[in-house]
């Protein structure tokens, strides 16, 4: 490994830590104090201390020198001293921006003009950290009032107040004393007289007491919280471990395997802190409004022992830094992915042949075991390909900025909805897929969203909103880019088609296709160009990279409310479930996944078929494409006739084919640039016997079959 | 079993029965008259049983009147509450003839 490959690993690795810094700084300036919680800040330092820790391997001295003022600033992030802001989060944002900008140059000095923004970068730092402190020592005051009492050796110490209906209840605290006993030796008991009333405002079916009670026992903390099961709800309850205890707990935290868990979670482990306990402090940090990390609060309440916590959070800092998430992934060159991925279609194919070849001669056993390799084959198919399938959350994340930036650029309000970023699709896919998405977000920004007045007049919300959502349907990824802007108007896209000499006049387009217009090479509605969108060139763009990977791409748009632009694209674009028909000496492949059902062509509809292209099919009308015609194969079929019924962005149509062959796993070839003209085929695969069919094109199928039937 | 609060002589007093909650309310009004006169001294030989809210009645009584009430002759199960919750020293200390530390 020579010392190139090393600097683009760091080169990789820090993108990844800016995308991360990004995503998380866009989160604390939306929600500022509410979601700002430990976790995450400890995130963003990893970040910035991970690309500190990198750059100075590499001898960027500049970048070690900026990120070193932010990684300080973000720890008096972490400790408390310095409050999350808004503005603070914008100028961390700049601040990254800013190394991102070092590390591209790859240099131990930035010129004189980078190195002045960076001064004044951090100078707006530190002026946006000096001022509100947290208010330090807060904390240990409450600590102090609500300490126990002077724990006895060696003993648990139980302090509990029971609820004032206890006794109503039909209970008697007494009685939980006498069972605590069975546990073990009660070294002392205190009674908590504090809560009992003057003699006039005294309820005598109220219970007032409370006991601390020292507790000589070899139970856990989990069977003494036991014993106080049935009344848990109602009365305060505080196991305090003890001292020996205590570094029991911490051996058994510094003793837990190796992996992330939560700070509560290894407290439960460790035995100091019972599930019951743990449920609590989670539903008291939910209730407060200030995101106090658990830990704290747990001690605050007494609940565990502020060594143990901090044992738990050391232990979590060391597995972090042993295994830091990125770990968990193995980066691997894309191009021998692919490789692996071509050998795997060349496999399925040669497990095809040998298929087919015991199918015709071979004995029983030499049938069964080829069938066997088929399986595996199959498996291996759908894991390498799995291993091309990245989630679009990251594409997604991206926009993020593009939407701050964009709508601050031009005073809109606008928040960006994700939705289903865990959706998965194929690496190719997404990269590729990035350039028009950021087109059409930046187009539901600048034209789709209304200025703030202008909303605030019609009603709406001022602050506008654009939405991302991803999710799979029917063996293709569906992306939708939204927003609840103004939406389109049908009537200037057509009087601009008309102007631009598009179309002759607005009566020759089915009024479904009045929006498609936009996706015309140099079509703008837009009154102004702005610098961001609206000068025409992008929508034909987006709609041929789209088309590209196979996909499709269709808008719902009502006037007034907003624009959804659908996306459709398919899973993959290696190999298919395919289905396999056969016209004359011709086999075709249709994707499975749009196969509805097969039915018979019947005489009744193949006399149908003769006169429009359409059958009955089951009292409901089916546009049908007689494949036969389409392709002009040569002679008439002898045999009975079958439809394939398939199914497009949920529209149905049939595929008339003479013989129905059955499931076939499918590689895709890509048909030669010769062929690329070619309608309603989309590439070719080889067949177990060494011949070659044709991959149907649904799309365009259907689309030939609605237009022939309208 | 009901619980009985009886005057047996001068300043003297008895309880008798379950010193427990079932009952704890319509002894109080008597219970708390106790303390607001002359020195009283309560006998708790014939107390059978007691709870929390039997306990919580002589903690009131011995607050509301720290030296004009006494407790004497704990019966067993009195002493063994009081000694449960570590408050021996609210019996013993005023009391008459009384055995400490029966259980």
């Amino acid at each position: 490994m020579n010392l190139d490959d090393v600097l683009n690993t760091f080169l990789a690795e820090s993108d990844e830590m800016l995308a991360e810094m990004e995503r998380l700084l866009l989160l604390f300036e939306q929600e500022p104090l509410a979601r700002s919680d430990a976790e995450q800040l400890n995130s963003l330092f990893r970040c910035i201390h991970t690309i500190k820790g990198s750059a100075g391997i590499f001898g960027f001295d500049a970048v070690v020198a900026f990120t070193h003022v932010v990684e300080n600033l973000l720890d008096r992030l972490r400790g408390g001293e310095v409050a999350f802001g808004e503005r603070l989060a914008g100028a961390l944002l700049a601040c990254r921006d800013h190394i991102a900008a070092l590390i591209a140059l790859r240099t131990a000095a930035p010129d004189a003009a980078l190195a002045t923004a960076g001064d004044a970068l951090l100078a707006a730092l530190a002026e946006c950290a000096g001022g509100s402190p947290v208010a330090a020592g807060q904390s240990d005051a409450t600590l102090m009032e609500t300490s126990a009492a002077e724990p006895v050796a060696g003993c648990w110490q139980v302090q509990v107040r029971f609820g004032r209906e206890l006794l109503r209840q039909g209970m008697d605290p007494l009685g939980f004393i006498r069972f605590l006993a069975t546990l073990g030796e009660i070294r002392t008991v205190s009674t908590l007289l504090d809560a009992l009333p003057a003699p006039a405002d005294f309820d005598p079916e109220c219970c007032y007491l409370g006991f601390d009670i020292a507790l000589a026992t070899t139970a856990d903390k989990a069977a003494i919280e036991n014993v106080f099961e049935f009344v848990r709800d109602d009365c305060e309850l505080r196991i305090s471990p003890p001292s020996t205890a205590v570094d029991s707990f911490v051996a058994r935290i510094e003793a837990l395997p190796d992996e992330p868990r939560r700070v509560g979670e290894m407290l439960v482990a460790s035995g100091a802190l019972t599930p019951a306990e743990l449920a609590s402090g989670l539903r008291q940090q939910q209730a407060r409004t200030d995101e106090a990390p658990l830990g704290f609060l747990l001690v605050a309440e007494g609940v565990v022992d502020p060594q143990v916590v901090s044992a738990a959070l050391d232990k979590q800092k060391q597995v972090r830094a042993t295994r830091p998430q990125s770990s968990q992934y193995i980066r691997v060159q894309a191009d021998k992915l692919d490789a692996l991925i071509n050998l795997v279609g060349e496999l399925v194919i040669a497990s095809a042949a040998a298929r087919l070849s015991a199918q015709r001669g071979g004995d029983s056993a030499t049938q069964e075991a080829v069938l066997a390799v088929s399986t595996l084959v199959e498996s291996i198919r759908d894991g390498s390909l799995e291993l091309r399938m990245v989630p679009i959350g990251e594409t997604f994340q991206r926009f993020q900025r593009v939407v701050r930036d964009v709508s601050h650029e031009l005073g809109k309000d606008i928040r960006l909805e994700i939705r289903g970023a865990d959706t998965e699709l194929d690496k190719t896919v997404v990269e590729k897929i990035a350039d028009p998405l950021t087109h059409l977000v930046r187009n539901a920004i600048d034209h789709g969203i209304e200025s703030a007045e202008c909303r605030a007049q019609l009603g709406k919300p001022v602050e506008g909103t654009v939405r991302l959502n991803a999710f799979h349907e029917a063996g293709s990824v569906v992306i939708e880019v939204s927003d609840d802007g103004g939406g389109l108007r049908r009537d200037r896209i057509l009087a601009k088609a008309v102007d631009r000499g598009l179309i002759q006049s607005a009566d020759e387009v089915a009024p479904g296709d009045v929006f498609n217009l936009i996706f015309e090479p140099g079509f703008s509605t837009a009154d102004t160009v702005t610098n961001i969108s609206g000068r025409g060139v992008g929508m034909d763009v987006v709609r041929r990279s789209i088309e590209a990977l196979r996909g499709t791409v269709e808008i719902d748009s009502v006037e007034g409310r907003g624009t959804t632009l659908r996306i459709r694209l398919p899973l993959t674009l290696a190999i298919i479930d395919g289905f396999l028909v056969e016209v004359g000496e011709a086999s075709y492949v249709v994707p499975l996944d749009r196969v509805i059902e097969c039915v018979e062509l019947t005489a009744i509809q193949q006399r149908e078929l003769v006169r429009r292209n359409v059958v009955n099919l089951r009292d409901e009308p089916l546009p049908v494409v007689r494949l036969r015609d389409a392709f002009d194969v040569d002679g008439s079929s002898t045999r009975r006739e079958n439809i394939v019924v398939v199914n497009y962005g949920g529209r149905k149509a049939g595929l008339v084919v003479d013989t129905l062959l059955g499931e076939h796993q499918t590689v895709i070839k890509p048909l030669g640039q010769l062929f690329s003209n070619l309608i309603g085929i989309s590439g070719s695969t080889i067949l177990g016997s060494g011949e070659v069919a044709l991959i149907l094109d649904v799309p365009t199928l259907v689309q030939q079959a609605m237009r022939s039937d309208g | 079993m009901s619980c009985l609060l009886e005057q047996t002589g001068l300043a003297r007093y008895r309880v008798t029965g379950e010193l427990c909650v079932q009952h704890v309310t319509d002894l109080l009004p008597h219970w708390l008259a106790l303390g607001a006169g002359a020195p009283v001294s309560v006998d708790l030989k014939d107390v059978a049983e007691i709870d929390t809210a039997g306990v919580q009645l002589l903690l009131v009584l011995k607050r509301l009147a720290p030296t004009a009430v006494s407790f004497r002759n704990p019966s067993s199960a009195v002493t063994e509450a009081f000694g449960l919750i570590g408050l021996t020293a609210v019996l013993g200390a005023t009391a008459e003839q009384a055995p400490q530390g029966t259980v």
